[in-house]
Formats: C-alpha cells, sequence, structure tokens
C-alpha cells in the first residue's frame, strides 16, 4: 500500500533553524509560525487526531519513529510521499527570498532529518511558486535525488497554475522526471486570495467545505485550458485533498463548453476530460462520506477515469484522515491494487522504495 | 448481546484511570468518567463513521447557539470522536 499524503511536522524549531543561513536565522525565529502565513481561524478544537502522541514542539507527527508506529508500521505502508504542514504555505509569503529560503532549508532538512532515517519514506520538493524561476532553480538542484519524489505546489495561489509564469516550475518538475502534488490550503492565506470567489469566508467548516475543492477545481480547470500537458511534455499533477464527488460534474461542464467556446482555447485539440485520464491523478482523501450511495460515487468516478485516477491517501496526522484499512474495506474490490497501489507506483516511476515491482 | 451486568472496574479504578476497556457479548466497550458529572458511561469503543476508537476522544458541554451568538449547555455533555470530531450525546447514544 502506498500513502500519498503524510504530514510531518516541524518540532524541534531551532533543529529547522539550523537548515536556514546564518543570515536569516535571526529574521525566521522572530516571526510568527517562521514567517509563514496561517489561516485567520483554526479548527474548532485541533487539527490532529486527539489520541496521537505529541513530539517535540507538542505537536503530532513531527518525530521519524511516530509516523512510523502510528502509520507506517500500523497500517503495513510500502511507501509514502511526505508532504509537511505549514512549510507548504511558503509559496504565499509576502517576501520571495525568504520564501526561498525556507523552502532550500526544508528541502533539507527533509532529506536529513527524515528521508535519511527511514527508506519507506519519500519526500516533495518545496518551492517558492511566487518566484517561478528561483522554484525551478530549486528544483533542478534536487532533481537528481533519489529521495524526492513529487514538486508540492499548494491550493491557495496569486493566479491559477495554468497561468504561463509558472511553466518554469512544471518544466523544471517534468524535466526531472517529478509529477508536481498540489495539495488543497492555504486558500486566503498571505498573498493568496479568499477561497470562493465571494470574499472571505466567516468560519472553517466553509474554508474546510469549500476552500480546498475550489482552488484544486481552479488549477484543473487553469491547467487544462492552458493546453498545459501539450506544452510540457511528460507532465503529471497530483492533485492532493480536493475531494472527488465534484469531478464529475466539472468535467462534464469543461468538457461541454469546450465544445461550445473551443475557438477561446484553440490550442486545446481534444476534450479536456481525455486530457485529464493520461495526465492529471487525485488523492483519495477526504472522499466523500455518501449516507450510504457509495455505489452512486463509484458510479460517477467512474465516468471520468476511475479507479485509474485515485491514489489512495491517508492525510495523517490530521484529524480529518481516511485510515486506510477502512479505505480498503470501501473501495469496490475490484479497484483496490489499482488505488492503494499500483496507481502511485507508476504515477511517482521508480521513486519509491517499494518492496517488491508494482 | 444478552442484556447482563458485566463486572469491569472499581469506582476507584475509573477514577484513577479515568477510562477503562471492557469487552462484552464479542465488542470493546469504554467505560469513561464524565468528570462534570462524576457519572460513569459506557460507550462502544469504535465510532460508527470510520472505526475510530472513542474512548480517546474528549468529554465536553455541548456547544449550542442561534445565529449570532453562542452558547454551552453545560448539563448535556457529549463525546466527541478523537478522528474526526463527530458527536455523540452521553444520554442518548445519539
Amino acid at each position: 500500500m502506498i500513502d500519498c499524503d503524510i504530514h510531518n511536522e516541524i518540532g524541534d524549531v531551532e533543529e529547522f533553524l539550523s537548515y536556514v543561513s546564518s543570515a536569516q536565522r535571526r529574521w525566521f525565529r522572530g516571526q510568527h509560525q517562521l514567517g509563514l502565513p496561517g489561516y485567520p481561524w483554526a479548527h474548532p478544537h485541533s487539527f490532529y487526531r486527539d489520541e496521537l502522541e505529541a513530539g517535540p514542539g507538542g505537536e503530532p507527527a513531527s518525530r521519524v519513529d511516530l509516523v512510523q508506529r502510528e502509520v507506517l508500521d500500523a497500517y503495513e505502508v510500502d511507501a509514502g510521499l511526505l508532504t509537511g504542514d505549514v512549510g507548504v504555505a511558503v509559496s504565499l509569503m509576502p517576501n520571495p527570498y525568504r520564501a526561498a529560503e525556507f523552502a532550500r532549508a526544508h528541502n533539507d532538512w527533509l532529506a536529513d532529518r527524515w528521508l535519511d532515517a527511514e527508506p519507506r519514506l519519500r519526500g516533495s520538493i518545496l518551492v517558492p511558486a511566487q518566484d517561478p524561476a528561483a522554484a525551478a532553480a530549486e528544483i533542478e538542484r534536487l532533481a537528481g535525488d533519489p529521495r524526492f519524489a513529487a514538486v508540492l505546489l499548494v491550493g491557495g495561489s496569486e493566479r491559477p497554475y495554468g497561468e504561463p509564469r509558472y511553466l518554469p516550475i512544471l518544466q523544471a518538475a517534468a524535466g526531472a522526471g517529478l509529477p508536481v502534488a498540489i495539495h488543497s490550503g492555504g486558500e486566503g492565506m498571505g498573498i493568496s486570495p479568499a477561497a470562493g470567489g465571494a470574499g472571505y469566508p466567516s468560519f472553517y467548516i466553509e474554508w474546510h467545505t469549500l476552500g480546498s475543492g475550489g482552488s484544486i477545481m481552479a488549477h484543473l480547470v487553469s491547467l487544462l485550458c492552458h493546453g498545459t500537458f501539450d506544452r510540457v511534455p511528460g507532465l503529471k499533477v497530483l492533485m492532493m485533498e480536493g475531494g472527488l464527488a465534484w469531478l464529475p460534474g466539472i468535467m462534464w461542464r469543461l468538457d461541454t463548453n469546450w465544445r461550445g467556446l473551443r475557438a477561446e482555447v484553440p490550442w486545446v485539440t481534444r476534450p479536456p476530460s481525455e486530457v485529464l485520464r493520461e495526465h492529471v491523478r487525485f488523492t483519495t482523501q477526504p472522499l466523500e462520506h455518501t449516507d450510504g450511495n457509495d455505489a452512486l460515487l463509484w458510479q460517477m468516478l467512474e465516468a471520468v477515469g476511475a479507479p485509474d485516477i485515485l491514489c489512495f491517501a491517508s492525510d495523517y496526522p490530521h484529524w480529518d484522515f481516511d485510515p486506510p484499512d477502512r479505505m480498503l474495506a470501501r473501495l469496490p474490490a475490484e479497484w483496490r491494487q489499482r488505488v492503494m497501489h499500483d496507481n502511485a507506483a507508476k504515477l511517482f516511476a521508480g521513486r519509491l522504495a517499494l518492496r517488491e515491482a508494482a | 448481546m444478552s442484556r447482563a451486568w458485566h463486572d469491569v472496574a472499581s469506582v476507584d479504578q475509573l477514577h484513577r484511570d479515568g477510562v477503562v476497556i471492557a469487552r462484552a457479548g464479542g465488542r470493546e466497550i469504554g467505560v469513561m468518567l464524565d468528570e462534570h458529572s462524576g457519572r460513569p458511561v459506557a460507550i462502544r469503543n469504535r465510532c460508527p463513521h470510520m472505526g475510530a476508537p472513542l474512548c480517546k476522544g474528549t468529554i465536553r458541554s455541548r456547544e449550542t447557539g442561534t445565529p449570532g451568538s453562542y452558547g454551552l449547555e453545560t448539563d448535556r455533555r457529549v463525546l466527541h470522536c478523537p478522528w474526526h470530531g463527530w458527536e455523540f450525546d452521553l444520554d442518548s447514544g445519539a
């Protein structure tokens, strides 16, 4: 089984800061949350599962042995992708130079402190998307490092990722043979506009219902409308934690609009849903709880390419995680092998240290 | 499961540990102490949503309110699942 979304926390801040250049360490130490923007509201109770063991700094998942025990060993995970946690908001920092330094330090800290310690874990490369040239340079710096399996972008952004300004990031990732993972979150943080296009939501529950899915929808439609997968040969995108039940509706709408509005984007030469099936994958968590209508959900997702477009993710240690054993039991039997393992093994193309060939 | 009394722990033990896990009728049952009322409650240790160990959750007064105002029902106690936060009323189980 492959878990595509395991969050690991910065527990020991001073340990992390030792990877920041000495010239910038004082600045990062003095900022709230290391200078990373945050939400104006936290989860009303806790962002984390209650029963997990707290590591240094009081947060769960902040030591390798906790991740080993609570996810990798507990659920017999063959390989997992680490996606950090608050660090993903680096692209939403107003200061692009600090952001570049944070991303570089985070990548070196991840490789040293996590990836060297546990071969089942692979890392995602954090990049400062507000400065695409710097982001591409960071990808190129780490392209040859087999401990990294993806480039990580955040849902919140200044413009959707199909915009040409982001091409250097996508080209560097594809050039390195790395998929680009776009993880929901950060909508309305820092330099990102609020989720949903209707102004700032009042509650965390609104963001969790709409914001995370909304940014993923926007990036998906943007990438497809800009013809990105033709512009960047070899590009693969993994959409993370944006929900799935909306996907058939959006793709039906986009395919229909393409028939009528094709002249606006004449470089899109095929129905967008065809391009999606070839180049875009989606993590499962949080798979909508359907109140007994799972059969409907499977049928709708099949219409847009499931099970081949789905990759399992647990989202450990967050409060809304999907336990692998429950997901396995819930999925249609003929989907299980592909969703829990094969699709991700193929996507990460040999970057995971799997015990046996996929 | 048959309706019968099961001896799971002493009151002292419950006060010391806060929660006692027992097996009855093939099910894992947690007996928790609600510190607010001092009352012990028995709960199946498995959330109906995704199977979380419910007894690792927290017992709290239920948040209430009308649009724009927040309140707390101090005598209505709910168990919050440790994973996804689903709430279960300690009196009704709902």
